[in-house]
């Protein structure tokens, strides 16, 4: 059996996750909305309960890795005159780097 | 392997029940042998989603608690003066920043914030400036000796404290804030910037951050001076921490990735790992001087993110308030009444509207009766009403006012027309018109049972159309056989189904209290006379409500006028928890419910709302139901080889 389940699902604030499903089950937030979820009752639960859509580990992985894409893109594109690679390291933080999902 | 016995230096306890479970315990294992199992109790740490913060943001600042923390400055994409307030629920705008910046530093309550240091671009320039939140507005304070960003700050109000950062170059300096102007301390053992930090001004830590590297250095303050600390497990840029100089959580931060997930708690000596963030992110937020209860909010994942997370280590387990799916109504309406004394598994809904709001009136007389799972339909009402209210249970209650016309009456808004007094009864299968009250009325807020009820506030006499002009404070009662003149209300509370109670016991929350205006106003009723009891808290009318005069419940309606165009702009998600003495936040509802209604108990039962407008275009049939948070419970762990 797989050890985790993939999805995508909406965080809508309090509540989205509890202190109790972080300790029934692997819970993992990633860029695009996407969810890595530990593979049993619970985790599947919690992912139907949060109106979640189940994606394939390849799928899931595309859609980080065309986020992320997306985010180096504008990363490269937010220049400012004058500024220095540190200087818009500061302002917008490091460029965004690939995310593998476990 | 070292044993137990050489570890603690005595023997598991063999017991025929568990030990009184208290923090005295905490670390001490166990054998029951009535149950047959080894046990232990030790402390459960876990991170849990909090609401969403209003603006997403990079490289702000926070203060304050898990439960009431204040997120300002930032970077979205330029950079930011937006604060905003938590409620350990929600976060909602408050007053700007003077000077937008990013890379600053926070310190101090939600009430008394301080915030300082941080820069702006273009060029990165580098910012002295202090401010101090009151609650409500940002104003100046006395200016950093050295501008600077990426800085780690702890601290309250009159007592901060500044250490490391950028200046440009990075800096071991350290300054201290007594209210007024910072005055310089001791400096750092190791220059850095985009530091960690937590504590006091006279007892702080000072963790992580970038030197000529990523580092995991730990550094205590003592008011004077900085001595080594233990290191960290996790060499990181910028984590964020939450707790005081000997007992802190550090969380996030950029590990060998750009964002980190790490979590770890500081004893005073020693690091130990604990239960990662679930989304990993630097240029966070945080909050708390609790390493039980920290606050994570904003940061980045690649791109700015919203999303809040509460960290909480206890040895105490318990369950959050939540709304879950109730049975739908057989078709959608809004404005309608309800029975307001029953419970969650005895109720009743009639009346109300099933059109678009903006469409003109066109009332239901069909009544729903819920059994906590589904809905059924009741005896019809004899003349179609909306706007209307209620008193009492599923077997026995009243009802009254309205837009509501005699059978053979014109159409609402038709030039002329009047709508009529009225009252009707239920026994559980079919309504009885009886005693008029004395006057005719809609949007009016009612509680009690059926023969000794309160109706009242709302827009009260005239015809429909001119509520703006009838809106009232008069209340009155009932008991059963006819009408007797209440007290007057100190504040206007109309359009809502807010209210609860009893004849001698009630409560009304805020409604619509003038043109375009809601009301903030929390009043209790002793059956004679309305007192001010709170306001402050969020103004909004439409709202549902069950409960007791000190156990109360609210939810739904409309913060904010609802533009006259399709959309959900101005809906209120929020749940308001009354107890008798505090009005607070709970938790947020999954769906729109203006001009809602609702029914149950309170103490550990539950209620439920249902029904209302959802989006301006359209009505929902969604029934909603609301469990309270449980007490805290200390549960001894079963210890398996698992």
């Amino acid at each position: 059996m797989a050890l985790f389940i993939y999805g995508t699902a909406t965080n809508t604030g309090k509540g989205f996750f509890t202190a109790e499903d972080r300790r029934a089950f692997f819970l993992r937030g990633y860029p695009a909305n996407v969810w890595v979820i530990g593979n049993n009752e619970k985790g599947a639960l919690w992912l139907a309960e949060k109106n979640g859509v189940e994606k394939t580990k390849s799928e899931a992985q595309a859609l980080v890795t065309a986020e992320i894409d997306a985010a180096k893109s504008a990363w490269d594109a937010d220049n400012v005159e004058g500024e220095t690679a540190e200087q818009k390291e500061q302002r917008i933080g490091p460029k965004p780097t690939d995310i593998t999902l476990p | 392997m070292a044993d137990y016995t050489e570890i603690k230096g005595n023997r598991i306890q063999y017991l025929d029940s568990d030990p009184t479970l208290t923090s005295a315990t905490e670390g001490q294992v166990w054998y029951n042998t009535t149950t047959g199992t080894l046990k232990g109790l030790s402390q459960i740490k876990a991170w849990s989603s909090g609401g969403n913060m209003g603006t997403a943001r990079r490289f702000l600042a926070g203060a304050g608690t898990q439960t009431a923390a204040l997120g300002f400055g930032g970077y979205v994409t330029g950079q930011s003066t937006a604060t905003e307030e938590y409620s350990g629920f929600n976060w909602t705008a408050s007053g700007n920043l003077g000077t937008a910046r990013y890379g600053l530093a926070g310190a101090g309550i939600q009430t008394a914030a301080l915030a300082f240091g941080g820069a702006t671009f273009p060029g990165a320039s580098l910012q002295s400036a202090t401010e101090e939140y009151n609650g409500s507005a940002w104003t100046a304070g006395g200016s950093l000796g050295t501008a600077r960003t990426n800085i780690g700050g702890v601290g309250i109000q009159t007592a901060g404290l500044i250490f490391g950062g950028q200046s440009p170059s990075i800096s071991s300096a350290t300054e201290e804030y007594d209210g007024s102007a910072w005055t310089a301390g001791g400096s750092l053992g190791t220059a850095r910037r985009t530091l960690g930090g937590s504590g006091i001004q006279t007892a702080a830590l000072g963790f992580a951050g970038y030197s000529t590297a990523n580092t995991n250095i730990t550094e205590e303050y003592n008011g004077t001076s900085w001595t080594a600390g233990g290191n960290m497990n996790v060499t990181r840029l910028g984590p964020k921490g939450s707790g005081t100089q000997t007992s802190t959580v550090a969380f996030g931060g950029a590990t060998t990735a750009p964002t980190g997930s790490a979590t770890e708690e500081y004893d005073g000596s020693v690091w130990t790992n604990s239960t990662s963030m679930t989304t990993a992110r630097l240029g966070l937020g945080n909050s708390s001087t609790s390493r039980a209860a920290g606050l994570a909010f904003g940061g980045t994942t690649g791109s700015n993110t919203a999303a809040t997370e509460e960290y909480n280590s206890s040895i105490d387990t318990f369950t959050a308030a939540a709304w879950s799916s109730g049975g739908n109504l057989p078709s959608a309406k809004r404005s309608m009444g309800s029975s307001k004394g029953g419970d969650i598994n005895s109720s009743l809904f009639f009346g109300g509207d099933n059109v678009p709001m903006g469409a003109g009136i066109p009332q239901l007389n069909t009544t729903e009766e819920y059994n906590g799972t589904s809905w059924s339909g009741g005896g019809n009402v004899g003349n179609p009403v909306s706007g209307t209210t209620g008193a009492g249970t599923q077997t026995a209650m009243i009802g009254a006012t309205g837009y509501s016309f005699a059978p053979s009456g014109p159409p609402w808004k038709t030039p002329g027309a009047s709508y009529i007094a009225n009252a009707f009864e239920y026994d559980g299968s079919s309504w009885t018109n009886v005693t008029a009250l004395p006057t005719t009325g809609v949007g009016l807020n009612s509680f009690g049972t059926q023969t000794a009820s309160v109706f009242g506030g709302g827009a009260q006499g005239g015809s429909p159309g001119p509520e703006a002009s009838n809106r009232s404070t008069t209340y009155h009662e009932y008991n059963g056989t006819s009408w007797t003149s209440g007290g007057s209300s100190n504040s206007v509370h109309g359009r809502t189904q807010a209210a609860a109670g009893v004849l001698t016991a009630g409560v009304v929350f805020g409604g619509v209290s003038g043109p375009g205006a809601r009301g903030d106003t929390l009043e209790s009723y002793n059956g004679t006379s309305w007192t001010e009891e709170t306001s402050g808290l969020i103004a909004a009318n439409g709202m549902g409500a069950f409960g007791t005069q000190t156990s109360t419940v609210f939810a739904g309606g409309s913060a904010a006028p609802i533009p006259s165009s399709p959309g959900t702009v101005g809906y209120n998600v929020g749940t308001y928890n009354w107890n008798g003495t505090a009005l607070t936040s709970s938790a947020n509802t999954a769906s729109n419910h203006m001009y809602t209604a609702g029914d149950g108990t309170s103490g550990t039962a539950t209620g439920f709302i249902g029904g209302g407008s959802s989006a301006y275009a359209s009505n929902t049939t969604s029934t909603e139901e609301y469990t309270e948070a449980t007490t805290p419970v200390t549960t001894a762990s079963t210890l398996t080889t698992s």
